[in-house]
C-alpha cells in the first residue's frame, strides 16, 4: 500500500470583494515542502486559445515540514477585486478558481516516489495542483454607451442585384455573338452580377443617402439611438431601428482563423414612418451583469445598431453599425 | 447461514457495480454537467503535456533540433489535424528557441528581425514567398506548420527538408485523446468516466481525421 498525500480546498465565504477559506494538506509520510501557493485565478475557455490570469495571491508559505499524519491547514482570506463576472456563453466561458500549488523539495520527491499519485492532483513528481471553481457574486455597474457617431453600412441589396444581374446576363447573351465557350459564358455571368451589384449600390446610395447612428440621453436603464440620414429620409416609407449584442470569438488556434458569432441579446424593434431627421428611437438597456464587459484579444461583446428600411414598391434595405460601450 | 449467503451475494453485486462505476461510458448529455469546465475547450500551454497523444516520434524530432545541420522541419497537413498543438508542445521542451504564431493581417517584422538561428513558426503561410525563402536561406533550422509542403522552397534555398505528415486518426487514438480531455476537466473525487465508444465511432465516421471538427462538435455537446 502506497503512502498518500492529499490536497483539498474549502471556500467558506465569498462576497462581492472578499474571499475566505482553507487549503488542507495531509501526508502519511514526513515531507519537506518548498513552497505552497494559493491563488485566485480567472480563466477564459472556449473555442479559442484560452487565457489564465492570476487575480490575487491569497497565500504563500515557504520551506516547511509536514509531519507524518499531520493535516496542514493553510487559511486564506483576502479583499480582492473581481474584474469580471463569471460568464457561460455559446463559444466562450469565463470563470474563477481557487488554486493551490504545492512544490515538494525535489530530493524529497525522489525519496517519496512511492507516494500514491492521485489523479489530477500530481502535475509532476514534485508538484501538486488542485483547483476549485468558485461562483463570484458580482454587482455590475449599469452600461454606459458612448456618444460617438458611427456609420451604418448597407448590406448588398441581394434581390435587386440578382434581378439586375440576370437581366444584364440575358441581354448580353442575346446581343453578343452566338458562338462562345463555357469560360466566356462564366466570365459574362460574373461580369453581369458585378456590374449589377455596383449599379444597385450606387443607385441606393444616390437615392436614400448615408446613415449614421449616435447614442443620446443615456441613463442607467435606457438609451436613445439617433439615426441621421443624409437624404432626410427621402423615399423611405418605413424604418425599423433595433440593436443587438453579439458574442464574437476569434478562433485562431492552429493554421486557420475562424470568427464565431452568437447573438446574446436583441432589443425590440422601434418602428416609425420617418418625418424628422434624426429618427429618435428609445430602447431599454440589458440588466447590469446580463452581458459581460469582458474584452480581450479573442473575445468581445459587440453592440450593433440595426436599421431596416422599406422603400416604394416594397423594396427593403438593411444597415448595421457599431455602438461603443464605455467603462 | 442463509443470511450470510444472501449478504455475500449482495456484497459481490455491489462490488461489481462499483467496478462498473469506476469506469463507465456515457453519452455527452449524461455527463456534461459534471466537469469544472468544458473538456473540449481550447487548451492552455500549461495543460498541453497532459492532453497530448503524440502522432510523431518526439525524441527523434528533438534529436534533429538539438543537433541541427542546416535543415528545415515541417509539420504538414490539413487544418485541425494537430500540427500546431504538437509544435506548441515541442516548443515547451526547448523553450529557449523563439516561437512565432502567425495570423493574417499581422506584421511579420518580428519574425524577420529575429536574430536567433533556430525558429519555431506556426502557420508559415502567412509569410510571403520571398520572406520564407529568405528565412530558409538564413536560418540553420526552422520548425514550422503548413497546409502544403514547402519542399520546392527548401530546394530553392538549398536546404534539406524533414517532413512530418499529419493525416489519419485511428479510433484508438481518438478515444485516448477524448479520455485525456475528460480526465483533465474532471475532479479527482469523481468516478472515472468515458464517452461511449459507439458514439465516438459515429463521430469518427462523420469527421474522419478532422480532429478539430470532432473536438468542436463535442465542445457544443458539452457547453
Amino acid at each position: 500500500m502506497k503512502d498518500k498525500l492529499e490536497l483539498d480546498i474549502q471556500v467558506e465565504k465569498i462576497q462581492s470583494e472578499e474571499i475566505q477559506g482553507n487549503v488542507y494538506l495531509t501526508s502519511e509520510v514526513d515531507m519537506r515542502i518548498e513552497k505552497a501557493i494559493v491563488e485566485l485565478t480567472f480563466y477564459g475557455k472556449g473555442q479559442f486559445s484560452g487565457s489564465r490570469e492570476v487575480v490575487h495571491l491569497l497565500h504563500q508559505k515557504q520551506d516547511f515540514t509536514l509531519a507524518m499524519g499531520q493535516t496542514l491547514e493553510i487559511p486564506f482570506q483576502a479583499v480582492c477585486h473581481f474584474p469580471y463576472p463569471t460568464y457561460k456563453g455559446r463559444n466562450a466561458s469565463y470563470y474563477y478558481t481557487v488554486e493551490a500549488e504545492i512544490t515538494i523539495e525535489q530530493d524529497e520527491a525522489k525519496k517519496k516516489a512511492l507516494l500514491k499519485k492521485i489523479r489530477s492532483v500530481f502535475v509532476k513528481d514534485y508538484l501538486l495542483r488542485r483547483k476549485r471553481v468558485v461562483e463570484v457574486p458580482y454587482e455590475e455597474a449599469p452600461y454606459r454607451l458612448l456618444e460617438v457617431e458611427s456609420d451604418l453600412k448597407g448590406q448588398l441589396p441581394y434581390l435587386s442585384t440578382a434581378v439586375g444581374g440576370a437581366s444584364l446576363f440575358g441581354v448580353s447573351f442575346i446581343s453578343l455573338p452566338e458562338y462562345r465557350d463555357t469560360w466566356e459564358l462564366v466570365g459574362q455571368g460574373i461580369g453581369s452580377f458585378l456590374i449589377s451589384g455596383l449599379l444597385t449600390t450606387g443607385i441606393r446610395n444616390a437615392l436614400v443617402g448615408k446613415f449614421t447612428v449616435i447614442p443620446k440621453n443615456i441613463n442607467d436603464e435606457e438609451v436613445e439611438l439617433h439615426i441621421f440620414n443624409s437624404s432626410k429620409w427621402r423615399f423611405v416609407q418605413e424604418a425599423a431601428v433595433s440593436y443587438e449584442i453579439v458574442e464574437r470569438v476569434t478562433d485562431d488556434r492552429g493554421t486557420s482563423t475562424v470568427i464565431l458569432r452568437e447573438t446574446v441579446f436583441e432589443s425590440l424593434d422601434f418602428e416609425t414612418s420617418p418625418k424628422h431627421n434624426p429618427v429618435e428611437a428609445l430602447f431599454s438597456l440589458p440588466t447590469p451583469g446580463q452581458i459581460p464587459r469582458i474584452q480581450n484579444g479573442d473575445f468581445r461583446m459587440v453592440w450593433t445598431a440595426k436599421l431596416s428600411l422599406t422603400l416604394p414598391l416594397g423594396l427593403k434595405l438593411r444597415y448595421k453599425g457599431g455602438i461603443s460601450l464605455g467603462n | 447461514m442463509a443470511f450470510l449467503h444472501a449478504s455475500s451475494g449482495i456484497m459481490s453485486q455491489i462490488f461489481i457495480l462499483c467496478q462498473l462505476m469506476a469506469h463507465m461510458s456515457y453519452k455527452p448529455e449524461h455527463i456534461k454537467d459534471s466537469f469544472s469546465f468544458n473538456p473540449f475547450s481550447g487548451i492552455l500551454d500549461e495543460d498541453l503535456e497532459e492532453i497530448l497523444v503524440p502522432k510523431i516520434n518526439i525524441e527523434e524530432l528533438l534529436d534533429h533540433i538539438v543537433a541541427p545541420s542546416s535543415r528545415m522541419i515541417q509539420f504538414v497537413g490539413k487544418h485541425g489535424r494537430g500540427k500546431s498543438t504538437h509544435l506548441r508542445y515541442i516548443h515547451q521542451l526547448v523553450p529557449n528557441i523563439p516561437f512565432f504564431s502567425l495570423h493574417a493581417h499581422e506584421s511579420t517584422d518580428p519574425v524577420m528581425l529575429e536574430p536567433s538561428d533556430i525558429l519555431f513558426i506556426d502557420s508559415i503561410h502567412h509569410l510571403h514567398l520571398r520572406q520564407r525563402l529568405q528565412l530558409f536561406r538564413q536560418k540553420s533550422l526552422v520548425i514550422f506548420t503548413t497546409h502544403y509542403s514547402k519542399w520546392w522552397e527548401c530546394q530553392l534555398a538549398g536546404k534539406e527538408l524533414i517532413s512530418y505528415r499529419f493525416r489519419g486518426l485511428s479510433q484508438l487514438a481518438l478515444e485516448e485523446i477524448v479520455q485525456k480531455r475528460l480526465d483533465l476537466a474532471s475532479e479527482s473525487s469523481q468516478p472515472h468516466v468515458s464517452l461511449d465508444a459507439d458514439y465516438l465511432r459515429k463521430l469518427h465516421r462523420k469527421f474522419g481525421d478532422n480532429l478539430r471538427g470532432i473536438l468542436n462538435h463535442l465542445y457544443h455537446e458539452f457547453q
